[in-house]
């Protein structure tokens, strides 16, 4: 319980310490284009098409694990100058994002900062890291310098090793669970959001956390459960086919990096968190939440909030709260498989399945965000020639305007269905390997999983109906 | 797991596969009406007729507006304001001022589909929705 008090303490001190800003500016989306809702006839076949899968894997069981034992094939070694190079674009960007948001012009969307930091780094970092590994571990400014420090500390004194205290155990992911909500309050219920000088700002606050934890627990340490983006973007790493292990690259069988997450405090609050902040970003474009904010509002205003802050507080309320229901439900399954035999403890089946989770959060970035990728990333050919917004033209690109018709609106609904139905199946494959890894009795796995398809059944339901009652 | 066990299974997908039908059928059926209910209406909306948005105390009169078209079809409407403000439609970019009292003319062809925020852009009050249907 002292654990959980902590953290609600923490998470306080957070909305007070950012309730301290002041809230003048009106936000404005980066956005010129959102996505039309799934259509009622793609809803039912993506429906259907779930239902069915979910009744094919029950069907299809293998009695033996086959994914929990790596299978991995070496590729190739990625030599030292890559590492270099890649640390110094990543710390040359995090420096043009921190100098724009300043120096530049102070409005969303002839800025760099804040088109880089919600749509490149946000979203395509979660796609890069799916796709080709742990993409930002090479680019991670924060690290990069951690490390040059460390390097320097052991060249300067010979001999002496850095002292380090010990990482507490229940701590664990817990430093990045607060990040990743941080983060998701951010972008969805700070109203300054796209203020490129408060950008820079938090920016600076959020690197500067990054560099006491290293000097604090070492540079390794902090950097594998501490970093908020840097444990975020492993954790989606996880379902990579690439992996890297020292120097050397190995491509591995798809799926098979899922069930090798590290089991740490805060695992299961981390891919909660992840899930109902995207879940709270498609419900506070529906109807229920439009109806539900105004009196949300007026408690807040009758509290003494101005009108803006009353918003901000309202969204932070519907935050929470979609990260709660999401926790609820995973936590729901879990009881329900706990009922099944052998008399595993709650807390151990949690931890045991959570990695199942993993495809469910990439399902619903992807399905929320492919669309603002696609379009407004292409913002970036022109803010890179023009990263303040003066006119400037460095590449000779600063002329690019964004194509809105290089993905038709069919082929979003398509991707964003896909999405969930991959996750949903994806989901289900790794419950029921960790379920016949762990019951000694066919029959105790199986009838384990019948709770876990409820739950796979639920997030991907509730994915599809999110997309649908989007702006209706 | 028992044969008996497998063979249920492949039963219930078999009725699971019936009732996806079932649902999705009639489902297909209501978007079908759907999609022609909604084709009247955007033609009525756009192709004779121009929306009028009015704008008081610089909010719209009777809440946001929603533009509904099918891509390739024109987008027309008006504004009149008391205010005078610019007025902004996202994602196609378009800027026209209006001065306090005025009223200004909107007329382009749909060529991006999805949904687009139509705003007073000095008070970033948004007035209408146009959604462009594929």
């Amino acid at each position: 319980m002292t654990r959980h008090a902590r953290c609600v303490a923490g998470a306080a001190l957070a909305l007070i310490a950012a309730g301290l800003f002041p809230s003048d500016a009106g936000a404005h989306g980066l956005v010129g284009r959102a996505d039309l809702p799934v259509p009622s006839w793609l809803f039912g076949w993506a429906a259907a098409i779930v239902l069915v899968v979910s009744f094919v894997a029950l069907a299809t069981l293998w009695p033996k694990p086959q994914l929990q034992e790596p299978v991995r094939r070496p590729l190739f070694r990625v030599p030292s100058i890559v590492d270099t190079l890649t640390a110094l674009i990543g710390v040359g960007l995090f420096a043009l994002v921190v100098y724009s948001g300043f120096a530049g012009a102070q409005q969303a969307t002839v800025n760099f900062a804040p088109t880089f930091i919600y749509v490149h780094f946000w979203v395509g970092l979660v796609v890069l890291s799916v796709l080709f590994g742990d993409v930002f571990r090479a680019f991670n400014p924060w690290l990069a310098v951690g490390r040059a420090a460390s390097w320097t500390f052991h060249r300067a004194f010979k001999g002496r090793e850095a002292r380090h205290l010990a990482y507490p155990d229940w701590l664990g992911r817990w430093p990045a669970v607060v990040g990743i909500l941080g983060f998701a309050w951010l972008e969805l219920a700070y109203v300054n959001k796209d203020d490129p000088s408060r950008l820079a700002i938090l920016s600076l606050v959020y690197a500067g956390i990054q560099l006491v934890g290293m000097a604090l627990f070492g540079v390794a340490r902090w950097s594998q459960d501490g970093d908020a983006f840097g444990v975020y973007y492993n954790m989606l790493a996880h379902l990579s086919s690439f992996e890297r292990i020292g120097r050397v690259l190995y491509a591995r069988r798809p799926l098979s990096g899922a069930p090798r997450l590290r089991l740490v405090a805060g695992s299961v609050a981390l891919l909660c968190a992840a899930i109902g902040s995207t879940t709270f970003d498609g419900f506070s474009n529906g109807p229920v939440w439009s109806s539900t904010t105004p009196h949300l509002q007026t408690f807040f205003s009758d509290l003494g909030a101005g009108s803006l802050n009353a918003v901000q507080w309202s969204s932070t309320v519907g935050l929470i709260g979609c990260v709660l229901v999401i926790a609820a439900f995973y936590w729901l399954g879990v009881l329900g498989i706990r009922t099944v035999g052998e008399g595993h403890a709650a807390r151990e089946l949690a931890g045991r399945f959570v990695h199942t989770l993993i495809p469910i959060t990439f399902a619903y970035a992807l399905a929320h965000y492919f669309s603002l990728l696609v379009f407004q990333g292409q913002a970036g050919g022109y803010l890179i020639s023009d990263p303040l917004g003066h006119g400037s033209d460095l590449f000779g690109t600063a002329d690019i305007r964004i194509n809105y018709n290089v993905v038709s609106t069919n082929a979003i609904w398509y991707v964003q269905v896909g999405a969930l139905i991959s996750g949903h199946v994806a989901g289900l494959v790794l419950a029921h390997d960790r379920a016949v890894s762990i019951y000694r009795k066919v029959q105790d796995a199986t009838r384990s999983q019948y709770w876990m398809l409820v739950v796979m059944v639920g997030f991907t339901s509730l994915g599809l109906w999110l997309l649908s009652a989007v702006n209706q | 797991m028992t044969r008996g066990t497998r063979i249920a299974l492949i039963a219930a997908l078999v009725v699971a596969a019936v009732v996806a039908f079932i649902i999705v059928n009639p489902g297909g059926g209501d978007d079908n009406s759907n999609n022609n209910t909604s084709s009247t209406t955007s033609s009525k909306k756009t192709a004779p007729s121009v929306t009028a948005i009015k704008v008081v105390g610089g909010k719209p009169a009777g809440g946001i507006t929603t533009i509904t078209v099918h891509k390739g079809d024109r987008v027309r409407f008006t504004v009149s304001s008391d205010v005078a403000d610019e007025i902004h439609v996202h994602g196609y970019d378009f800027m026209k001022d209006v001065p306090a009292g005025g009223r200004i003319r909107f007329d382009f062809p749909a060529t991006i589909s999805g949904s687009f925020v139509v705003e007073l852009e000095g008070r970033k009050e948004q007035i209408a929705s146009l959604k462009v249907e594929p």
